[in-house]
């Protein structure tokens, strides 16, 4: 079955081209993260999902349903970390997500959510009185109520501190073991490398790349990079080095030869410094960051 | 049945935010002092007294207390991003606006009940003469002149989307029916229409039934006959009702005008609320 579905989706705001004529399919089961610059489209597009705002053209169906005729229906089945989120009135955190318990007709336990988020100690509290990081946790317990089959977050990283990030991770990857449908947004790369099995790259309102990660990594062709520590560098290795079939660069530093390459051509590389009459002392290779990805695909620096 | 679940909350928020305590107060202290005048005044031995006191009284400040608890009700949510969160739970933007009308029109309930009976009690208790009809009609008169202003307000809290626009539009409604700048629009549509003189002569029917269209005519001209002692002097309606009314003052006519009152700003707000972005 497909979680999502959206077909030539296009939202424009008078001038402004939110999105242009996305198209993108997110398969029961899978956790997906939605990957993008600020501005770049991925609020508007779950607003879409949630008919929270209606496409100029091209139709979004989520779990199968029309996402404008059905949306009640999906957001029975649904749980929404939604981008703008304020507390209801002056509920305490236990009554809000009883609510939400009332609401979605479940019979979860209010404090065991509290729990799973990590804000149990503020159960009583008025949520009004919650910081950005306590509500968002709370609005998190409130999207897990009822074993939702698919779960939208946005951006549910932005304003947690590197623990409360931790546990949103782990967080997905319980409901994920579910068997719930994970689709979040995010502009922070580690956060997404990190859980996904798939990503799709949204730029300026054009989705540009959808894949898993390593797919991603080859599709790009970015590089990764080889150190090699050498007792001296020979005159005329660098020359060398950079006629060898896959080296893109080749820099110098002391005694450190940094090459950027394609993993095939590593061995060729650490042939060509031997030959050269060098003794290899060490070597470090790093794979390309998300960053580098990141930036090959929207352009940016 | 989705919309009871927010109209509870929007009950329930309106007494955990204080609102509803600090209105009862303020009505319940407006609702003694009307008791205590009245049964103080033996020289008042009239049935007719108390209830013509809160009826002008609560005719008054019920709509001021119904467009201050309603204009907000709705575009503050979407301000404060509730908004968004209520319709990320299944809710349908209709359970919505329902279900906040009803909430809003269970407090103006709850208030003026309180303020009612208090008042009724204290004057009585007094030696005031009592006559159940007669208080029952004044309440339910007030009462439905808090449905209609909530109603304004409400659909006007659903129009917009500025906080600002809200607020202003529910004081032009304050002064539109309550100041009564609605019987002068068509004495600004003769002047106009006249070249910019002063309007002479007999009002066309026109201008007469225009007039007999406020909220407050409507439901003058639909009580008339229950409550004739009542409101044959009733100031926040133009005119008076003769022995044979018009077709415009007739009961059945008036009903529908009350009736629109109350469902065109909720359809019109709603009909605008359910296609626009959030």
């Amino acid at each position: 079955m497909v979680a999502i579905d959206l077909t030539g989706v296009t939202k424009t705001y008078g001038d402004v081209t939110a999105l242009q004529g996305v198209d993108l399919t997110v398969e029961d089961g899978e956790v997906f993260g939605f990957l993008g610059p600020n501005g770049a489209g991925k609020s508007t597009t779950i607003d879409i999902l949630l008919d929270h705002a209606r496409p100029t053209a091209g139709q979004a169906t989520v779990l199968g349903m029309d996402a404008q005729d059905e949306t009640v229906a999906i957001r029975e089945r649904t749980g929404v970390l939604p981008e703008q989120f304020g507390p209801l009135g002056e509920m305490t955190g236990r009554q809000h997500v009883a609510f939400t318990v009332e609401a979605k007709d479940a019979d979860d336990d209010p404090d065991a959510i509290l729990q799973r988020v990590g804000i149990a100690h503020a159960a009583d509290r008025p949520a009004s009185g919650y910081s950005k990081g306590m509500t968002q946790r709370l609005m998190l317990g409130m999207a897990l109520v009822g074993e939702p089959e698919l779960l939208i977050l946005d951006e549910p990283t932005t304003g947690l501190d590197p623990n409360g990030a931790r546990q949103m991770r782990q967080i997905v990857h319980e409901e994920a073991d579910r068997g719930a449908t994970v689709f979040f947004s995010s502009h922070i790369l580690e956060q997404v490398e990190a859980v996904c099995d798939r990503v799709g790259i949204l730029d300026a309102g054009n989705l540009v790349a959808v894949d898993s990660i390593d797919g991603l990594r080859e599709a790009a062709g970015t590089t990764g990079e080889m150190a090699i520590v050498l007792d001296a560098v020979p005159d005329g290795l660098v020359t060398d080095l950079e006629d060898l079939e896959g080296v893109t660069s080749v820099r110098v530093e002391e005694d450190t030869v940094t090459v950027g390459c394609e993993n095939p051509a590593k061995g060729a590389v650490v042939r060509s410094c031997q030959d050269a009459g060098a003794t290899v002392e060490n070597i470090e290779t790093s794979e390309a960051s998300l960053e580098d990805l990141f930036a090959a695909y929207t352009g940016g620096v | 049945m989705r919309w009871l679940q927010i109209a509870r909350k929007d009950f329930d928020d309106s007494r955990r935010e204080r609102q509803l305590y600090y209105l009862l107060a303020l009505f319940g202290l407006v609702g003694l002092g009307i008791g205590y005048f009245v049964g103080d005044n033996s020289a008042m031995a009239d049935a007719r007294i108390l209830p013509f006191f809160l009826l002008n009284l609560f005719g008054f400040l019920a709509p001021i207390a119904a467009l201050t608890i309603s204009q907000g009700d709705i575009v503050g949510k979407r301000a404060t991003g509730e908004l968004s969160v209520l319709l990320s739970l299944p809710f349908s933007r209709h359970a919505i606006v329902l279900g906040s009308f009803i909430g809003r029109v269970a407090i103006s309930t709850a208030i003026l009940l309180v303020t009612f009976v208090l008042a009724i009690a204290v004057a009585t208790a007094m030696g005031a003469p009592f006559e159940a009809g007669l208080l029952v009609g004044t309440f339910l008169l007030v009462w439905a002149i808090g449905v209609i202003f909530a109603a304004i307000a409400l659909g006007i809290s659903a129009l917009t989307r500025s906080t600002t626009i809200a607020a202003g539009g529910s004081f032009g409604a304050f002064l539109l029916f309550v100041f009564q700048l609605w019987s002068l629009i068509p004495t600004g549509i003769r002047y106009v229409i006249g070249g910019l003189s002063i309007p002479a002569g007999p009002r066309p029917e026109w201008a007469v039934v225009f007039n007999q269209l406020s909220p407050f005519a409507g439901l003058r001209n639909l009580a008339q006959p229950f409550l004739p002692d009542l409101l044959g002097d009733f100031p926040l309606a133009p005119g008076a009702v003769g022995a044979s009314p018009p077709w415009y003052q007739e009961p059945v006519f008036a009903g529908f005008v009350v009736l629109a009152w109350i469902v065109l700003p909720l359809a019109i707000g709603f009909w605008r609320f359910q296609t626009t972005d959030l």
